[in-house]
């Protein structure tokens, strides 16, 4: 079991995260990135006798990003062409069930249960339920977030993903 | 490895390569259609171009690929380089595919009113060298895939339509699908079959309205295609 400040330190960490996701200063939540991160979220299937039926390396996913794309992304956000979030989304990013492994020299396993709320307009609501895998290298004083593996819960994903998990 | 050269968000673009005179839209009966058509070889220049960014097998894979397309159908067919986004009617569609880029299958399935279920998937030339399915894989996962830097704009769009349609006054009118649709068809290359009209218009959804109208009511008097109509009156 990790020390209580760490477990503290990387809470502090995810919640800071989340809230730079929700309030859309993505430069500075991709600043929170290693430069050789990787950003994944791999599809799933429902499969009889498979509860974790995920997709692997190299077949389909939702994301399969470097950093170098992750900006590309932000880049794109911020002009006029990227109707999707235009207005933008009102977003609420929940976090819980932190898990902290050590892996020595600093670096971190990270685990956390993920719930993002999106309203867009007037009616669209929708919901994002999943878990994070996340490893993260020390840093100075805090961590770069070197691989993220997000893993939903749903199979049918409720509208086109315009957002970060 | 996966290089983003913004054109790549909408190859039927002029932009692209060409300009919109080159580019057609194809309607084909029984409701089918093509969009973002172009013939000669601009397309193929586009994808050479970027091949190059990847390197010599990169290239060597798309020429080949060419010398095949070249060899296996006549040289109206053969000077179609990939198709843009198409329609099998009712609800099967694909969109833009090269050497370089899978060929993404969407299948739309109602779920009841004002509610639709999109299947996606893509296929890719299962001799391609390794380094082409990555790329091919990346290209589809970040643009057209369900996160998509192209496809989520696609689906507010049918959010906010549909929204649209819901109050008082979005019930009481009828569609618009007059854009471009006056224009005369044009002429297509010699052999190449189906009505060619000018890119940006709405030619093939009129088309693929009138082929859903025909199937439930049967054919409208004297009128085989309802954009033909439409031009009649301009």
């Amino acid at each position: 079991m990790v020390g209580v400040e760490l477990q503290h330190r990387v809470e502090q960490f995810l919640y800071r995260e989340v809230r730079l996701l929700s309030e859309r200063r993505y430069e500075e939540w991709l600043d929170l990135f290693s430069d050789d991160a990787r950003y994944w979220m791999p599809a799933r299937e429902t499969i009889d006798g498979q509860p974790d039926a995920l997709y692997g390396e190299g077949e389909m996913a939702y994301f399969d990003d470097d950093k170098e794309f992750l900006a590309a992304r932000i880049e794109r956000s911020r002009s006029s062409l990227a109707h999707a979030e235009q207005p933008p989304s009102r977003l609420r990013y929940f976090v819980s069930n932190v898990e902290v492994e050590e892996l020595g020299g600093g670096d971190i396993n990270v685990r956390c249960n993920l719930l993002v709320y999106q309203s867009r307009l007037e009616r669209t609501e929708v919901s994002y339920v999943g878990r994070r895998e996340d490893r993260f290298s020390e840093a100075g004083q805090s961590w770069r977030i070197a691989s993220r593996k997000i893993i939903l819960d749903q199979t049918l994903i409720p509208r086109t993903l315009s957002i970060f998990l | 490895m996966f290089k983003l050269d913004i054109r790549q968000i909408n190859p039927a673009n002029p932009s692209f390569g060409g300009n919109e005179a080159d580019y057609y839209n194809i309607g084909l009966d029984n409701g089918h259609g093509m969009t973002g058509i172009v013939f000669g070889d601009v397309r193929y220049q586009r994808y050479l171009e970027l091949a190059k960014t990847y390197g010599p097998e990169v290239v060597e894979y798309v020429e080949e690929c060419h010398q095949r397309l070249i060899k296996a159908f006549p040289k109206s067919q053969s000077a179609l380089y990939g198709l843009s986004f198409s329609n099998i009617f009712p609800n099967l569609s694909f969109n833009d595919f090269s050497a370089l880029r899978p060929i993404g299958f969407y299948l739309w399935l109602p779920k009841g009113p004002n509610v639709l279920e999109a299947w996606n998937w893509c296929a890719i030339d299962r001799d391609a060298p390794k380094v082409i399915k990555e790329i091919a894989r990346l290209d589809y996962t970040r643009i057209q895939s369900v996160s998509g830097i192209a496809a989520q704009d696609d689906t507010e769009n049918f959010e906010q339509v549909t929204e649209a349609t819901q109050g008082v006054v979005g019930q009481r009118l009828d569609f618009n699908y007059q854009m471009n649709v006056g224009e005369a068809l044009l002429d297509g290359p010699p052999d190449c079959p189906g009505r060619f009209s000018p890119y940006i218009s709405e030619t093939n959804q009129l088309n693929f309205y009138k082929h859903w109208s025909e199937l439930c009511e049967g054919p409208a008097s004297g009128q085989s295609h309802g954009w033909r109509r439409a031009a009649a009156q301009s």
